[in-house]
């Protein structure tokens, strides 16, 4: 009890996050963008991982101007974006190519972080994460930002599950709207910095996969996702902490998978 | 209102050119029906007609208001969803039973049927307010009643002024009641 105490802010930046990330996740699998949206991941870990290449060379430690990476995290996400949207093959062919943009993104940043040391420890963070070491002003920023999105899609489901039905099942390409592009840069590039790429991107898919697996109606589907990504976050946090050295990101990774899959279970019985 | 081709070149996204020299008029209240083999061209025109295909400089469009039917995709939607809220989430505010009943609105998406599918598809376009309705294969996977119901929709809009163009095989049955004129595109050849 102690224990989630002190870590609060973490606890409540990283529940709002996971339901933040969900409804975002929704609405990118929604339009057949599962992979896309893990190769963009991985161009804002590299963004991160550069952004402290850039703080280490000027001034020899990684935290002198916090502003750089989340700076470099979104240059590298939108420059990979505008990447993908121009080149695109085609059915597998176009799968192929998302799977070899997220290895030749991984290797890249895996050299940069063999060739300077000091970054070893932020690689690290940004791909595996830990929801216990983020700091507290990060966790209450990644707050502000989830409830902005939360409040957004509110506003604009109706209209954003359109978009989403008309790329995905009509085949007609609908561009991204501009307020939702932004929130989702932010939600997901902060997301990944303060609380790592394996907790973002289980968050983004893990419940919107169960959900969809379990639901019969739209309603069930954002109830089920919702709680699956907050009761997986807190139990999987709750849990790793309980226990002291078991990773916190992993926990909840885990956790949100077996909750899912007793959901989906105990709906197709 | 009318829309008008001369010498108009139908060309893939890839920049493949299918067709070339395709002339047409359409006006108010007229209604164009496009024809021809797989491959002619039919989808590629329908989507230059309505510019996402890049702009045409052969076409001149005075049509204001135009609503869409795309061809029917066999898709399954990730998120389970009622025909009645994705016909919302595409804008459409009042719901017909013209074609489909109450109960069947409350269908979702994955569980329907293709024709079920495409009756609120064909909803989603003929509720809109349109100059020009642009559908292709519109009596897809239909019954012979529904296919009869889709025509008395289409000549009370067309009553109205409105316009249409029609891209189907083996129409003549069902649209005999409509003043058409036709277009057939021919396999790489001249309209």
């Amino acid at each position: 009890m102690e224990a989630l105490l002190l870590y609060m802010p973490n606890v409540v930046g990283a529940a709002f996050s996971a339901v933040a990330l969900f409804l975002m996740g929704s609405y990118f699998l929604s339009r057949g963008q599962t992979l896309k949206t893990m190769v963009l991941g991985q161009a804002t870990g590299l963004g991160i991982t550069l952004g402290f290449l850039i703080e280490i060379l000027g001034h020899g430690d990684a935290m002198h101007h916090a502003w750089v990476s989340p700076l470099t995290s979104i240059f590298a996400t939108v420059i990979v974006f505008a990447l993908l949207q121009r080149f695109r093959f085609g059915g597998q062919r176009t799968t192929a190519m998302l799977v070899v943009a997220f290895l030749f993104l991984l290797s890249l940043n895996y050299i940069i972080t063999a060739m300077v040391p000091q970054l070893e420890s932020h690689f690290s963070n940004a791909f595996l994460g830990d929801l216990a070491t983020a700091s507290g002003a990060g966790a209450w920023e990644m707050v502000a930002i989830s409830v902005m999105a939360m409040i957004y899609w509110s506003q604009a489901r109706s209209a954003l599950m359109g978009d989403a039905f008309r790329e995905f099942a009509l085949g007609l390409k609908t561009p991204l709207r501009d307020g939702f592009g932004l929130l989702s840069l932010a939600l997901f590039g902060e997301s990944i910095r303060h609380f790592g790429f394996l907790f973002t991107l289980g968050a983004v898919c893990i419940p919107a996969f169960f959900a969809a697996q379990a639901a019969h109606s739209r309603t069930q589907y954002f109830a089920f996702g919702a709680g699956v990504a907050v009761i997986g976050t807190l139990v999987g946090f709750g849990t790793s902490l309980a226990a002291g050295n078991l990773p916190t990101t992993s926990m909840v990774i885990v956790c949100m998978t077996a909750l899912g899959t007793g959901v989906m279970l105990l709906r197709s019985r | 209102m009318n829309l008008r081709a001369t010498n108009l070149e139908l060309r893939t996204p890839r920049g493949e050119v299918l067709q070339q020299g395709v002339n047409f008029e359409l006006s108010s209240g007229e209604v164009l029906v496009v024809r021809g083999e797989n491959g002619a061209g039919k989808t590629t025109l329908v989507r230059t007609l309505l510019g996402m295909n890049g702009e045409a400089t052969q076409l001149d469009n005075r049509f204001e208001r135009i609503a869409y039917l795309p061809q029917l995709v066999e898709k399954e939607f990730f998120i389970p969803t009622s025909l009645r809220d994705l016909l919302e989430s595409l804008g459409v505010r009042e719901l017909s039973t013209r074609l489909l009943s109450t109960a069947q609105w409350s269908r979702l998406w994955n569980q329907a049927s293709g024709g079920e599918r495409q009756k609120a598809l064909l909803t989603a376009a003929l509720a809109r307010p349109a100059d020009l309705y642009v559908l292709d294969e519109p009596f897809n996977h239909l019954d012979p009643a529904s296919k009869i119901r889709v025509v008395e929709w289409m000549r009370e809009l067309q009553g109205d002024g409105a316009a249409f163009v029609l891209v189907a095989h083996g129409l003549e049955d069902v649209i005999s009641g409509l003043p058409t004129k036709e277009i057939l595109l021919r396999s790489r050849g001249e309209a």
